[in-house]
């Protein structure tokens, strides 16, 4: 149960871990930041990288900018300061998303980067960033480009990242006013991984449900997003929504076939739905 | 291929060292076969059971799960170290004592780690607490009494703030630039003087012994 033996390196900027991540000797580098799901895979050997590339001394990398119309995390921002609401100003569903990851000991280390670069389908950030519609920021010694998170999660730990590029942040739209945000999942115990999540958006005006956009994780290979399946709760009041039934309508066209996995997803996304918040958000 | 290594400096329960370690060694192997701190166990090495947790700058991590090599510069306390790293630790333990919060003792280090960091909430209850120690596994006793004993330590000094890590020391200075002739001289008479002391007690005892 140790890590088989390789080269740790640790730069200090983000130019020092492009330039270790663009190899041309048929050698292996993995990034490492929190190392809350990398380790594991290390001791258990089902990762064998040559090379890891630790972001623990990039500082740059856990700034926040907040902009008119976004706010750019840096990809070593902690699931720590996301659940306790200190990143900066963003939806609230980023931090109820956060809470449920782990411990307190795996979120004092865990980074969002992290979370999304590994793309566990059982994880919560990577569907909550398809839900933002967020865009990742993709770094290489050739140049820098933007994925939307949608584009980015492949499959199941399979990612648009290549080899020689590092997830350096992730810009996050400024939500629309009355917006409201809800979030659950079921884990048969506390911190462990989910067996069907949740995140939905709820757009709110005068009390009347004027949008609603769910994405489910754990579900499928990657984030499930409803698209429109929730459309026949726009116009309805807030309160006293049915969405029990619409829940249940809203996943008839999954690809799920067991009635008791098909009853806890519809179940997930009912109680993210009847629990978005009286609060609008920023 | 010959193992990379790389030398690291870690600040362990306010102690500096600097030590060669191979790069995949991890923190929780580097602190107790380098460091010699066995308090810290070794559970199941993939971040599941919490038996490995310490603080590492200030914050609750699980050893298994971070190198030795990411600990550089960093400052690290261990269960070893616990009572310097928060006022509430001897409250916490006479707790653990008067609940039976522990039974054969080998998820104790994780957990008293684990509750310092949480007796540090402004306000604590049992479900907080529970979920909040269910990364800690406990295969003997049960949590009814390590939950008692977080709760009612917290019930009786309020939140507990971790003490700030002491202040770095001075670097040593280089070489030759101070005399260490004084000091070596005070240490071998002090040395002198308790070998002194200790051989004759013994022989004292030994006498008594055969009389």
């Amino acid at each position: 149960m140790k890590p088989a033996p390789l080269t740790l390196v640790r730069p200090p900027d983000v130019a020092g871990c492009l330039a270790a991540l663009d190899r041309h000797d048929g050698t292996v580098a993995k990034v490492i930041a929190g190392g809350q799901s990398l380790m594991p895979l290390l001791a258990l050997r089902m990762a064998t990288p040559d090379v890891l590339v630790d972001l623990g001394r990039v500082s740059e990398l856990t700034e926040v900018s907040v902009r008119d119309d976004e706010v750019e995390l840096g990809a070593r921002v902690r699931h720590r300061d996301l659940a306790a609401g200190t990143a900066g100003p963003l939806p609230a569903v980023l931090g109820l998303a956060a809470a449920h990851i782990g411990h307190d000991a795996i979120r004092n280390r865990g980074t969002l980067g992290g979370s999304l670069a590994h793309a566990d389908p059982a994880a919560e950030l990577p569907a909550a960033m398809v839900l933002l519609d967020a865009r990742l920021v993709c770094r290489s010694v050739g140049g820098t480009r933007t994925v939307a998170a949608r584009d980015f999660l492949v499959g199941p730990y399979l990612t648009a990242l290549r080899e020689d590029e590092l997830l350096t942040g992730v810009r996050v739209p400024r939500a629309a006013a009355g917006t409201r945000y809800g979030f659950a999942e079921f884990s048969p115990r506390h911190g462990d991984y989910a067996r069907a999540g949740a995140l939905c958006a709820v757009g709110v005006t005068g009390g009347t449900v004027r949008s609603a956009r769910a994405v489910l994780f754990a579900v499928g290979p990657v984030p499930v997003d409803l698209g429109d399946a929730l459309a026949p709760a726009i116009g309805r009041p807030l309160d006293g929504c049915p969405w029990d039934e619409l829940a249940w309508a809203a996943v008839a066209g999954l690809p799920v076939e067991d009635p008791a996995r098909r009853r806890l997803v519809a179940t997930v996304l009912a109680r993210a739905l009847a629990g978005v918040g009286g609060e609008e958000d920023r | 291929m010959t193992e990379p290594r790389n030398a690291v400096g870690v600040r362990v329960n306010g102690e500096p060292a600097r030590d060669v370690v191979p790069d995949r060694l991890t923190l929780v192997d580097y602190l107790r076969d380098r460091r010699g701190l066995t308090g810290t166990k070794i559970g199941c090495e993939q971040g599941v059971c919490g038996a490995c947790t310490v603080l590492l700058d200030g914050c609750s991590v699980r050893s298994c799960l971070v190198l030795a090599g990411q600990a550089d510069q960093a400052d690290v306390v261990t269960v070893e170290g616990l009572a310097a790293a928060s006022p509430a630790v001897g409250e916490l333990r006479a707790a653990f004592d008067r609940h039976d919060a522990l039974q054969c003792g080998f998820c104790t280090p994780g957990f008293l780690v684990a509750a310092v960091e949480l007796l540090a909430r402004e306000r604590l209850d049992e479900p907080t607490v529970r979920a909040a120690l269910s990364g800690n596994l406990c295969r003997c006793t049960g949590y009814g009494g390590i939950v008692a004993a977080v709760l009612e330590t917290h019930e009786r000094l309020g939140p507990v703030p971790l003490a700030a890590p002491p202040p770095a020391p001075e670097p040593p200075p280089p070489a030759g630039r101070r005399s260490l002739g004084p000091p070596l001289a005070v240490a071998g008479v002090l040395l002198a003087l308790g070998l002194l002391v200790r051989r004759l007690v013994a022989r004292r005892s030994r006498t008594e012994g055969t009389a």
